[in-house]
């Protein structure tokens, strides 16, 4: 369903920064992008969501050629959440989350009645109905990271991209954006990129390994956890039990 | 907006019309009233326009760059075309079109180097912008004084053209041209007021809005165009006048106004009081009239600072 060949990707000219030669995605699943800082996660994440232009090589997404992809098509390939968002302005949150089916919406920006009662189901579901009627402003860091969750399975790509979803955000939230991405895997690639290798060794089905821009190993915990002292230079310490992975920093 | 801060605001904009338009008229003769009251009609309409497109433009300026602080004087966009305008005045003496076209060509010059110097200067994209229009600005302002110097322009004309005025129009009295030009800020309005939704979505984060389907960088483009459009219009008929378009929209963000498609509905009405009120003060606190400009630009200072303190850090 994902299908990259021969990707190259550079910021200033003649260095490359990202070089991926062949990576393949068959299956729904939650995908984890592990890496240092500057490794270059977040431009591939970038790559795949067409938010950069300028690539050599292929990028397929549902067996389409990115490139090809037009701009109201991408809305029902990609949902993107940013690692930041900087909103300057204040917004509702019921706004925020509807503008998610800005591709389907009419002239006039309305939705049909159909779409505004998944909005009410994905309220209840993520349990944040009790924010509907307030500004984006006054949300919390976890709560807005669940309104863009909501707004991002609103819209309805069916890879659902996620930029570090967890860093700075409390443990309460955490475990329920977790809980609605292992829901989600069923029906969605997830691609997330974090720096939290306990998430991501024990939620993921495939965990992709990037140091400087290239990639070093792609496979299950299993077969990763003996690839860390290669992704990330250093011993990373860890202690299994009952199948799941415990990091810790060794000091 | 609702419906009640709605009918708030239109009571007191009818009744700021009946002022202004039958003010201190009972001493005169029926026949001489009627043709005053023509003339302020005129003027009139020519004022809530103004106050309206530079609102709006405004507010649809401060969604665009992201940035509380800019309107199209603050960016440079009416110098430029100020600039164009006389230009044009100078070489094709009285020809609206051709002046209206030079207007707007050089408000897209201007709006151009404002938006090339910014990408250059290495600093918070809100200050870089301010900073490139500063420049940009005194810029045109120069050159407008220095082609008024040549041209052997009376100096009043150039205070008025400088801080705008509705006394000084500045454009002959061909009607059909006029309401051909309303005409198109009209559908140009209309045009923006449908791109509300793209605008709430580009003032979210660019990176969601590409990726919900919204074409930025061409949304971006083409509708600070209709207001570089608009705006040179505007300073063809009335000159420059700043701030009205800073104040309003951050007025109505305060108050709890935040969707694109309110702020702009609002910008009228808002915009077209307060330049009303402007106006009126401009015409009557003395014997003589002052510049617009002046009036708002003193009124604006407090609010300017206000709003720098709350969004500069």
């Amino acid at each position: 369903m994902v299908n990259i060949e021969n990707l190259k990707f550079s910021y200033t000219k003649g260095k490359d920064f990202l070089k991926i030669e062949d990576l393949s995605i068959k299956e729904n699943g939650i995908y984890s992008i592990i890496g240092e800082n500057g490794s270059g996660k977040t431009t591939f994440l970038k790559l795949l969501s067409k938010l950069l232009e300028g690539y050599e090589g292929k990028i397929d997404l549902l067996g389409k050629d990115l490139k090809r992809i037009k701009e109201k098509e991408i809305a029902n390939i990609i949902s993107y959440i940013p690692q930041k968002i900087y909103l300057h302005y204040d917004f509702p949150v019921y706004d925020f989350i509807k503008y998610g089916r800005y591709s389907k919406m009419d002239l006039f920006g309305n939705l049909t009645f159909k779409d505004l009662k998944d909005i009410n189901f994905l309220l209840e579901k993520l349990e944040i109905e009790h924010l509907k009627k307030r500004n984006c402003f006054s949300l919390s860091g976890g709560e807005m990271q669940l309104v863009q969750l909501a707004r991002s399975i609103f819209q309805g790509g069916k890879i659902l991209i996620m930029d570090e979803p967890f860093s700075n955000i409390d443990f309460r939230h955490r475990k329920k954006i977790i809980e609605i991405i292992q829901e989600l895997k069923g029906e969605k690639i997830v691609l997330i990129s974090s720096h939290d290798l306990g998430i991501c060794f024990n939620i993921s089905d495939t965990i992709v390994g990037l140091k400087n821009g290239k990639m070093v190993g792609i496979g299950n915990k299993d077969l990763m956890k003996n690839e860390l002292k290669k992704i990330f230079d250093t011993e990373i310490k860890f202690i299994e039990d009952d199948g799941k992975i415990y990091f810790y920093e060794g000091v | 907006m609702k419906g009640k801060k709605l009918l708030i605001f239109l009571t007191i904009f009818f009744l700021l019309s009946f002022i202004y338009i039958d003010f201190k008229l009972s001493n005169f003769e029926k026949d001489v009233r009627n043709e005053i009251i023509k003339m302020r009609i005129f003027r009139y309409i020519l004022v809530i326009t103004s106050g309206m497109v530079l609102t709006s433009s405004g507010a649809v300026m401060q969604i665009l760059f992201k940035n509380p602080l800019l309107d199209s004087y603050v960016l440079g966009i009416s110098g430029g075309g100020l600039f164009g305008f006389i230009l044009s005045s100078v070489y094709f003496k009285g020809n609206l079109l051709i002046s209206i076209f030079f207007s707007f060509f050089f408000s897209l010059l201007s709006a151009l180097i404002s938006l090339s110097f910014s990408s250059n200067i290495k600093s918070d994209r809100k200050v870089s912008i301010l900073i490139s229009g500063l420049l940009v600005n005194i810029l045109f302002s120069s050159l407008v004084i220095i082609l008024s110097i040549f041209s052997k322009r009376d100096i009043t004309f150039l205070f008025y053209a400088l801080m705008g005025s509705f006394n000084h129009i500045f454009i002959s009295k061909n009607l059909f041209l006029y309401i051909s030009f309303f005409v198109t800020i009209i559908l140009t309005t209309v045009f923006i007021i449908f791109k509300s939704k793209e605008l709430d979505i580009m003032s979210i984060d660019e990176d969601i809005a590409s990726t919900s389907g919204v074409n930025v960088k061409k949304n971006f483009f083409f509708i600070l165009l209709i207001i570089i459009y608009q705006t040179s219009l505007i300073v063809s008929f009335v000159g420059m006048v700043g701030f009205v378009g800073i104040i309003i929209p951050n007025i109505l963000r305060m108050a709890g106004v935040v969707k694109s498609k309110d702020l702009i509905s609002g910008s009228f009405l808002g915009g077209a009081s307060l330049i009303l009120v402007a106006d009126f003060i401009s015409k009557y606190s003395f014997s003589f009239e002052i510049p617009i400009g002046v009036v708002l630009s003193l009124f604006s200072l407090p609010f300017i600072f206000w709003i720098v303190k709350n969004n500069f850090e």
